[in-house]
């Protein structure tokens, strides 16, 4: 095939400044480190490394400017084109039906410029993810435009398929739009609890030893009270302070948080300082992910998470949906963005017998930790005996948690203890399945499923302890499908 | 499992038995031979107390566990296999102890390839190893002419692909 390439761009000289403060960034400790040590040491290999120096620098500040002046960028109607490499000359093509979703970032310096990031990203190991660090705001749109449109599945005219774009735009509907006293409730579910009030009640046993000592000496009432109070000051002083740092935290990352959607894409903004924005192909959404901490198990929120094959992953988990929603309306939007997808509130749950297998279960973890505490610290034997009951709560917790459903096309599956994870998915979106005994299981009937959706990496959920029962119903339903998939 | 869920039929040959019985006396004669080697090594040299300790431990651990290996690990496997390949699936059911029902769509499958070793060659039987997207899945000791025949199948049906998203 002969390439029609399409004008090739240069990318923003910005991007060359940015660039060389990160190189003088990463130059700054070895520079430093050789004017020091050169002080100290009179070694030729030293000399020769400090007479090479400079011009190692220059080489690279070269380097950086002709790897800048080499990129260029283009596109036509169907494919991203790349040209790169100083030595040796890179050429990409990125077809537009490779992108699964594009990911914007606009940090305060983008806002000052009117630009943003915009990551393309592209579903195979392959394939890289496209990203450009400073696009003007009209360019980028341009591109999201061109690259879903391409996507639509009827694409008549060139100009009909940008109507109909900018139609669906105004369609958008807004599906939850956070509040700030939702984002108050979010800074108060974040507050990490569980590290806050264990390094507190260490602080005051150790305390307590020295209080013990002061008050054997001078039997005071007073002097123990005032202990207390300092005590009990130090402990809303921490909580307080958590408390503050994770409302800034949660503010900043969720401020002006909107789901979105139209009858194509999936839209999600957020951020204060740090605006990041990501559309999704609705028909690229594999499955629901559902996650609850302990914490948030008991206050009934939820965190919802979109299963795509997306590989870009920025530390920012963007693909979740607000990380704080009430349960119920998470599961209403959840068919709100997709019909197809309905959650079963009243799932099957595991049979009794199976808590007994879950309970009697050996643990291995607590088998060799109670090993280690009777063989070194005997007088800490009581660790053991708290370590075995958190272990059956646990156990207890996950086998509540446990649920299996099918209905129809769907599959919902909810299992563990600490973090409690429920999957809704489609037959025709699950690439794997896998029913897995173990001699133990097989005396009580049970079973473990294995359900694998496409992601990068690919993601397995597994439900432990099935009744037989529901693993066969599961296994026929999955042998059948067929009926639910279309192939060309 | 069964009775609950429906069993892949075709069994794996008689001969795999015998092929897998050799090649786990090779390797565990190496593993066997490395561990003893340290051993003496350790004793000869006067290393640290806690290492001879462990590699005796490992020594007897390796013992055991290659009398299983050669005797009853093959058996089982060979009694235990079962698949089957349709234009559908490729079904999978093996285990000894831990027992698994695997079911991969033929769609997801992205490369089908035929393994043989020395030993396997001796016996004329191949591996039949086939590639999805997140995992690999292993068909072991088919004879020849069917294996040929098995991975030139589950190409032609893994040539069909869904309407993609």
């Amino acid at each position: 095939m002969i390439e029609t390439v399409p004008s090739m761009k240069k990318i923003t000289s910005i991007k060359l400044i940015l660039n060389y403060l990160k190189l003088i960034r990463s130059l700054l400790i070895p520079t430093l480190a050789l004017i020091f040590l050169n002080e100290t040491s009179t070694n030729d290999i030293w000399h020769l490394l400090w007479t090479a120096y400079p011009f190692i620098v220059i080489f690279l500040f070269l380097l950086v400017f002709l790897k800048w002046f080499t990129y260029r960028y283009g596109y036509d109607d169907r494919a991203f084109y790349i040209h790169s490499g100083v030595f040796t000359k890179n050429k990409q093509v990125i077809p537009f039906n490779r992108v699964q979703n594009i990911q914007r970032k606009r940090t305060i310096l983008h806002k000052l410029s009117r630009k943003t990031q915009i990551v393309f990203s592209t579903a195979a190991v392959t394939d890289e993810d496209l990203v450009f660090e400073m696009l003007s705001l009209q360019e980028a749109n341009l591109l999201e435009d061109l690259v879903f449109s391409k996507k639509t599945p009827v694409a008549p005219l060139d100009d009909n398929s940008k109507d109909t774009i900018s139609m669906h735009q105004r369609d958008q509907k807004i599906h939850y739009q956070v509040t700030i006293p939702d984002l108050l409730k979010a800074s108060f579910a974040s507050v990490k609890f569980l590290t806050v009030v264990p390094t507190f009640a260490v602080g005051i046993i150790i305390k307590d030893k020295d209080a013990f000592h002061f008050v054997k000496k001078t039997v005071s009432l007073e002097l123990i009270l005032s202990h207390l109070w300092i005590d009990a000051f130090v402990l809303i002083g921490i909580l307080l302070i958590s408390f503050l740092l994770s409302i800034c935290y949660t503010f900043s990352k969720y401020w002006n948080y909107t789901l979105s959607s139209d009858d194509l894409k999936i839209y999600i903004k957020r951020g204060l300082f740090n605006e990041t924005r990501l559309s999704i192909q609705k028909s690229r959404v594999q499955a629901f992910n559902i996650k609850q901490g302990l914490f948030k198990q008991l206050l009934g929120l939820v965190e919802v998470e979109l299963v795509t094959s997306s590989s870009y992953e920025d530390d920012d988990d963007i693909s979740t949906l607000y990380p704080f929603l009430p349960k119920k309306i998470a599961f209403q939007i959840i068919t709100e963005l997709l019909p197809e997808y309905q959650v079963d509130l009243k799932p099957r749950k595991l049979e009794r017998r199976v808590l007994w297998l879950k309970l009697c279960r050996p643990s291995i973890i607590w088998i060799i930790s109670s090993i280690v505490i009777f063989i070194w610290i005997p007088t800490f034997w009581w660790i053991s005996l708290i370590l075995f009951i958190l272990i059956e709560t646990i156990r207890y917790v996950d086998f509540q948690n446990s649920h299996f459903s099918i209905h129809d096309e769907l599959i919902q599956m909810q299992s563990g203890g600490f973090v409690s994870k429920m999957l809704i998915s489609k037959r025709k979106n699950i690439i794997e399945a896998k029913v897995r005994t173990s001699p133990i299981q097989r005396k009580f009937k049970a079973s473990t499923i294995y359900v694998s959706n496409r992601a990068n990496p690919v993601k397995v959920t597994s439900v432990f302890d099935m009744p037989l029962a529901y693993s066969a119903e599961f296994y026929r339903w999955y042998k059948k499908r067929g009926e639910s998939i279309q192939v060309e | 499992m069964e009775g609950w869920i429906e069993q892949p039929k075709t069994k794996l040959p008689e001969k795999a038995k015998m092929a897998w019985r050799i090649s786990n006396i090779i390797s565990n004669i190496i593993i066997f031979a490395i561990l003893l080697t340290l051993y003496f090594v350790a004793e000869h040299f006067n290393w640290w107390h806690w290492l001879q300790w462990l590699l005796l431990i490992l020594v007897i651990i390796e013992i055991i566990y290659a009398l299983w290996d050669v005797t009853l690990s093959p058996y089982l496997t060979q009694k235990y296999w079962r698949y089957d390949i349709d234009e559908e699936f490729i079904k999978i059911k093996n285990g000894k102890l831990f027992k698994v029902n695997e079911l991969i769509p033929m769609t997801k499958v992205q490369s089908v390839l035929l393994e043989q070793g020395p030993i396997l060659r001796r016996f004329g039987l191949y591996n039949i190893e086939v590639h999805t997207m997140g995992s690999m899945h292993e068909i072991p000791g088919i004879p020849e002419d069917l294996a040929y025949i098995l991975r030139d199948q589950i190409a032609i049906f893994a040539k069909i692909k869904e309407v993609s998203e």
